[in-house]
């Protein structure tokens, strides 16, 4: 985050509504041949006590930057047909995520993972459940080519948005010219996706001593934050996640091999990146497949469904059982339930215009 | 009259100090983390050890802080050289650290703590980025930061299993290791030594107490048993070698 002083340091979620609000009025106005004014610098006000984010000096925030993002993350002509659009797998009202354990496609084809939540990415920099992927911009480019997934080729989404009224001129204020390539592109669904920051849960709040957590809850946080429980190893952090991959005992021969699919290593087999448990309670179901539909499974699971294999993480403690009572289960879940933070679900900036 | 002349006589000094430095009158010194097992080359996953306790086992992740870190100069003073610093087996940029702009010296000996003492070792207290926030112990076991993470898997009288062996302030309690090891070390203006800097992680398990991964093969962040046993074979863990 630049240290610069600008009157967008300070962006509050309203200011963003009356920007995105006027926005198109005012790009509407801008006539290709009039010069171009150099976008906006955006300045992400982060919350309390989160790390730095990492600088993209390839690719800085503007307000522009991020009104093209936030446009193409929710227009379907992305997709080969048409009829998918990034919001179709990463849906606000689930984190960003999908209830769908497998993501459905272009020509109803279903992907092989279940669709990671978008929150706090720009912390990350390995994506996607295998760490394929080194950074936002290169990211998008699986999904948008992927048969399975929007199966386009950037080619035909060129001309597409060539062809719209609205999209050279959200170019042109984005980058200085109406140019419209696929560097351009990944670069704004980037942008879009950087500004997803979610840290304003209740959790959030209980840790700035402005409210309080219910004994239950408060249970479940010491759980989760000493060795009995032992989820901070991987979940621990302001960001919920160690950004770390793991074999979290699922199976004894994955079906799925995960970061070895990347690295080759044998190490690396059965071994998935630790999603954010952020926003954990609208992000079902759970796991790079999908396989568990509530908490209670999922609790269940690292209580006493682990499976040993070669790789299973030392973290699990060779797959011994946990022993958690229901009331130690149920006081989990309650804790997991603070990481909700409806200001990022239901941020008006980060849904469709 | 006589304060003007002294501080006449200090601003002068300064000069000439000042000048010095920046005609390399100084020296540097690279400090080289290197990490085996009774001789034989630690790698993650790969090569198996053998411990006194008889488990052959493999590494899967080594990382730990180190603190204070300083040479001991020909007259007995410390020079420090940093206030911490993260090692990462497998990640190269952690295994070597340069300090600039050291006095040139004979230096006789090498100190360090291997964590973090108790008074520097609160949450916060280190930069608020992942890699150190994933070393955090949490504040509901005391807060702070994890001294190391040694983890892998072992096989013992045809059984295998895992083990994850984290050392830290468990409960507030001190278990960071002071290390002061002798060393000689010729820096000369200009000139970047490295001073080698071994862990012999069999010594962690061994010496005077033996660690055997079967009776500690996990979740010991809060058994002050297994940390004083670690603290007390850790003093010898580490070996220096200057030039």
């Amino acid at each position: 985050m630049g240290k610069t002083s600008s009157r967008f340091k300070a962006i509050r979620p309203r200011l963003w509504v009356i920007y995105f609000f006027w926005a198109p009025l005012w790009v509407g106005c801008d006539h290709q041949n009039q010069p171009s004014q150099a976008p906006t610098p955006l300045n992400l006000t982060l919350p309390p006590k989160f790390p730095e984010l990492p600088p993209s000096p390839e690719n800085p925030l503007t307000i522009q930057g991020v009104t093209l993002g936030r446009a193409l993350f929710y227009d379907k002509s992305l997709s080969r047909d048409e009829t998918i659009s990034c919001a179709s797998c990463h849906i606000p009202d689930f984190g960003f995520s999908d209830p769908n354990a497998l993501s459905r496609g272009v020509g109803g084809l279903t992907g092989e993972r279940q669709s990671m939540p978008l929150i706090n990415l720009g912390w990350i920099d390995m994506l996607f459940w295998d760490g394929r992927a080194a950074s936002l911009e290169e990211q998008a480019l699986f999904p948008i080519t992927s048969h399975f997934e929007m199966g386009n080729t950037f080619p035909e989404i060129i001309s597409r948005l060539n062809a719209s009224l609205e999209y050279p001129r959200l170019f042109r204020a984005a980058f200085s010219s109406p140019d419209i390539t696929q560097t351009r592109i990944l670069q704004a669904l980037a942008q879009f996706q950087r500004t997803l920051v979610s840290g304003n849960s209740k959790y959030d709040q209980w840790l700035q001593g402005k409210t309080t957590l219910t004994s239950e809850e408060e249970h479940g946080y010491t759980l989760f934050f000493t060795e009995k429980g032992d989820c901070f190893h991987c979940h621990g952090t302001l960001l919920m996640t160690d950004n770390r991959f793991h074999n979290n005992g699922l199976d004894d021969v994955p079906a799925d091999s995960g970061r070895y699919r990347i690295t080759k290593d044998p190490a690396d087999i059965g071994l998935f990146r630790s999603p954010t448990l952020r926003n954990i309670a609208l992000t079902a179901p759970y796991m790079h497949d999908g396989r568990f539909n509530t908490l209670q499974e999922v609790i269940n699971h690292y209580d006493h469904g682990l499976v040993r294999s070669p790789t299973l993480d030392p973290l699990f403690f060779n797959g011994r059982p946990k022993g958690l009572s229901e009331v130690e289960k149920k006081a989990l879940i309650a804790f997991l339930n603070t990481l909700s933070d409806p200001e990022f679900t239901q941020n008006p900036t980060f849904r469709p215009n | 009259m006589l304060r003007h002349v002294l501080n006449l006589c200090f601003l002068s000094l300064t000069f000439v100090f000042t000048s010095c430095d920046s005609d390399g009158q100084t020296g540097s010194i690279t400090l080289q983390f290197i990490h085996q097992a009774d001789g034989k080359t630690l790698d993650l996953n790969t090569s198996s050890f053998t411990n006194d306790a008889g488990n052959v086992y493999k590494v899967s992740l080594l990382e730990y802080i180190v603190s204070n870190l300083a040479l001991v100069g020909s007259d007995g003073k410390s020079v420090d050289l940093a206030e911490y610093h993260y090692v990462q087996l497998g990640n190269t940029g952690t295994l070597s650290l340069t300090v600039k702009d050291i006095k040139p010296d004979h230096f006789q000996g090498f100190k360090m703590v291997m964590g973090i003492p108790k008074t520097q070792n609160t949450t916060g207290n280190l930069p608020n980025k992942q890699v150190y926030n994933n070393m955090e112990w949490p504040v509901a076991m005391g807060g702070g930061y994890h001294y190391m993470r040694f983890e892998g898997s072992y096989a013992n009288a045809g059984s295998s299993s895992t083990f994850a062996v984290h050392t830290g302030p468990n409960s507030g309690t001190d278990y960071a290791i002071p290390l002061s090891l002798p060393m000689h070390l010729h820096l000369t203006a200009g000139a970047n030594p490295t001073v080698k800097l071994t862990m012999n992680v069999n010594e962690w398990l061994k010496n005077p107490t033996r660690y055997d991964f079967r009776d500690y093969p996990g979740n010991i962040m809060g058994n002050p048993t297994a940390q004083e046993i670690l603290k007390n074979n850790g003093k010898d863990v580490f070996s220096v070698q200057g030039n």
